[in-house]
């Protein structure tokens, strides 16, 4: 049919009507949809809710178990300074009297601001955050077993974790003298982290005592 | 050339205007049936009447019969050909056989036995179109839907099934109060001869002798074209009712060629469906019921008469479209809809399970310690802690091994240790180590790397060292420091020795000088060892 054939007027209500159709139609399936969309949303979150409030119930007894073996160990890390707060205090102290004990001629150490730590080996950590202390630390030894003695006395006495990466040992002279208590023979220089797990959104651990 | 598809665009009413030179009729299709019918004169006056009609009735679409003098039929021949070149070869016979007319249409009735096989083509046109303008453009005026305008002789084949018995000569002789004696001679379902006489106005004369004159002028003008045979006789059918069809039967005696058959109007209205009987021996009525029952293609109107047609074909298309729109919008929101409030009731199942399950959880939780994180929590603290621990390094295994390799070669002394820990066993050094392809070259033999498991953690020491006392017997001196690499490859962890320096370089690369009575004094030379921690195969 040509357009001047054409006489809108015949169309023109037909036409109305079939815009006003598809406007309606697609308003009404689009709002459908939505509002299907909308429920689906909020039945997946309610049921993900049941599912895992239903999974924890169903589970409890198995979390039983879990804390009757984890939580005394757990409880051990944190009083040890390894999860929570950092005991450096402690760490001051055991060197002092570790250089005392063990009659070290000189013993310096410097400590680092904590940081974020991350680790070159695989490590779940889930939902803590893992962070470290760098020291640095300095003893004129009158031998090599001094450094040892002093790594046995903070094994078993610091309050923390911690791990040596890099250390250096230079004889200060050709001959070893034990004699001299007031001079050291070697010069120590080693740099260790001080470990501490922490809850990663910030969260203190407070364990009810 | 308006030859055009049928059209079925009609969802309720329909009617039909049968119109010749002197009269229009229009009938009207009512439940199947025709319905009240019309009468108008075909001058001015009858037209305003019509136009007054048309005003107050429905809009229905409108099919057109006429049956006039001014029809003309032309058989022809043209080549057997498709598409825009047969429209051609139409167009210009039309323009040479039909010039002034736009009602024109053309079938194709068969090809011609030899020669090229030309098509053969029956064309007709309605030669004056003044007869048929004024009405069209009344209609189009009045925004009518025309489906269509045919011919009493066009449709007449329509008629041939309503016969008692199949004709191949088929000669139908029938009465139209409107428009006179029409003869049309259909061979084989095809228009072959048609007719139009005018009668006298009925009542004033017997029809009987005009009839009889009439077919025997037509029978001789096909006894002329031998169109019939012994074998294939022509039969004439006298479709009347009344005295008129008793007066036909019996006054016509048959021959070898010609067999005479007179057929009631009221038994044809019959097999056609019509419920309407007719007393007067004419075949309007029988014609228009036809025609609205059949609705035959269009043959004659031009695509302008039919524009309301096609625009309300074009209506009825987008009302079924935005039907088909809302109602499918409103099936697919219905669905998902009912879904929503499937998902709804779920979701509050859900939530009210939730809540029976927390207070049950809490109940169960109560006679748990507290902790300050959830158990798996616990569990996961401890297990970092525990890797924590077993990557934790300290240069003791290094020292006690350096301790127990220099006890065993009392002649080594040391003088720094340098010491990394690292997960990669090629880890460079800060003082040093990292040079050791820069340095006094390694004695190749020296620096074989034995094949080691895999370690968690390596420990890497660069040691540098004297033999002491040395007494300048530099063979003896490598000798000594090959033993103490041996000794320490053989050690257990050991990944790798590396002797980076030695007293006297003897590789071909150095430029080596002395005397034969000076002594060297010291014997320094300098060792990486790569320590493995964790043997994890």
């Amino acid at each position: 049919m040509k357009r001047e054939d054409i006489d809108w007027s015949v169309l023109r209500g037909a036409l109305v009507g079939f815009v006003l159709s598809v406007v309606v139609g697609g308003a009404l399936a689009g709002g459908g949809h939505a509002v299907m969309k909308s429920m689906q949303l909020e039945f997946t979150r309610n049921n993900a809710l049941f599912q895992g409030i239903s999974g924890k119930y169903l589970a409890v007894d198995e979390e039983e178990k879990q804390i009757k073996k984890y939580f005394p160990r757990f409880l051990d890390l944190y009083h040890g300074g390894i999860i929570g707060r950092e005991e450096r205090l402690n760490w001051i102290e055991t060197l002092r009297d570790a250089g005392e004990r063990l009659r070290i001629p000189s013993l310096n150490y410097e400590i680092r601001s904590q940081g974020a730590f991350a680790p070159s080996f695989p490590l779940n950590l889930g939902r803590y955050q893992l962070y470290s202390s760098e020291m640095s630390l300095s003893l004129q030894a009158l031998h090599e077993g001094d450094l040892l003695r002093l790594l046995q006395l903070l094994d078993t006495r610091a309050a923390g974790l911690y791990s040596i990466h890099a250390c250096r040992m230079n004889k200060s002279s050709q001959v070893i003298d034990v004699t001299s208590g007031d001079k050291g023979n070697i010069l120590v220089q080693c740099e260790m982290n001080w470990f501490t797990v922490k809850l990663a959104d910030g969260t203190e651990i407070k364990v009810e005592t | 050339m308006t030859s055009s598809l049928k059209s079925r665009f009609e969802f309720s009413g329909r009617r039909a205007l049968f119109l010749s030179s002197q009269k229009a009729a229009v009938y009207q299709w009512r439940k199947g049936d025709l319905g009240s019918s019309f009468l108008f004169d075909a001058n001015t006056q009858g037209r305003e009447h019509f136009a007054r009609y048309l005003t107050e009735s429905p809009n229905y679409p409108l099919h057109i019969l006429v049956d006039i003098f001014e029809e003309e039929f032309r058989a022809e021949t043209i080549p057997h050909v498709f598409g825009g070149d047969r429209d051609a070869i139409v167009t210009r016979k039309k323009a040479r056989l039909f010039r002034d007319t736009p009602y024109f249409q053309y079938s194709v009735q068969g090809r011609e036995t030899a020669g090229r096989r030309d098509d053969n083509v029956l064309m007709s046109a309605i030669t004056n179109p003044l007869l048929l303008d004024p009405w069209m453009q009344l209609l189009d005026d009045h925004k009518v839907p025309v489906a269509g305008v045919t011919s009493v002789p066009l449709f007449s084949a329509a008629l041939v099934p309503l016969l008692p018995h199949a004709a191949d000569n088929a000669l139908l002789i029938s009465l139209q109060s409107i428009s006179g004696l029409r003869q049309t001679f259909i061979q084989k379902g095809k228009l072959r001869i048609s007719r139009l006489v005018h009668m006298p106005r009925y009542g004033t004369e017997p029809y009987g002798p005009h009839i009889r004159e009439e077919v025997e002028k037509i029978r001789r003008y096909l006894n002329s074209l031998r169109l019939a045979s012994p074998e294939d006789p022509i039969d004439i059918y006298f479709l009347l009712t009344g005295e008129l069809l008793e007066e036909v039967r019996g006054a016509y005696r048959d021959s070898a060629l010609i067999r005479h058959h007179a057929v009631d109007l009221n038994d044809l209205l019959r097999k056609s469906g019509s419920a309407r009987r007719v007393a007067a021996p004419f075949s309007d009525p029988l014609l228009a019921h036809q025609l609205l029952r059949l609705r035959p293609a269009n043959a004659y109107a031009t695509r302008r008469n039919r524009r309301y047609a096609s625009l309300r074909t074009m209506r009825h298309g987008l009302v079924a479209a935005g039907c088909a729109f809302l109602f499918g919008g409103m099936a697919s929101g219905g669905l998902d809809f009912i879904t929503a409030m499937d998902l709804k009731q779920r979701g509050d199942a859900a939530t009210s399970k939730t809540q029976f399950y927390s207070a049950r959880y809490e109940m169960a939780r109560e006679r748990l310690p507290k902790t300050p994180v959830e158990s798996a929590d616990i569990q996961l603290a401890v297990e970092v802690a525990d890797t924590l621990r077993q990557y934790k390094t300290s240069p003791r295994e290094m020292m006690v091994l350096l301790g127990s390799q220099v006890q065993q070669h009392p002649q080594v002394q040391l003088d720094s240790v340098e010491w990394i820990a690292s997960t990669n066993p090629e880890a460079k050094l800060e003082g040093g180590g990292e040079n050791a392809e820069e340095s006094p070259p390694p004695a190749p033999e020296l620096g074989l790397t034995a094949q080691q498991p895999a370690y968690r953690i390596f420990q890497i020491a660069l040691v540098k060292a004297r033999l002491a006392p040395f007494d300048g017997d530099f063979r003896q001196a490598i000798v000594t420091i090959g033993a103490l690499a041996d000794a320490l490859r053989a050690a257990p962890g050991v990944h790798n020795v590396q002797v980076l320096s030695l007293p006297l370089d003897i590789s071909s690369d150095a430029n080596l000088q002395g005397s034969s009575q000076a002594t060297k004094a010291e014997a320094v030379f300098s060792m990486k060892i790569v320590l493995g921690i964790g043997n994890e195969t």
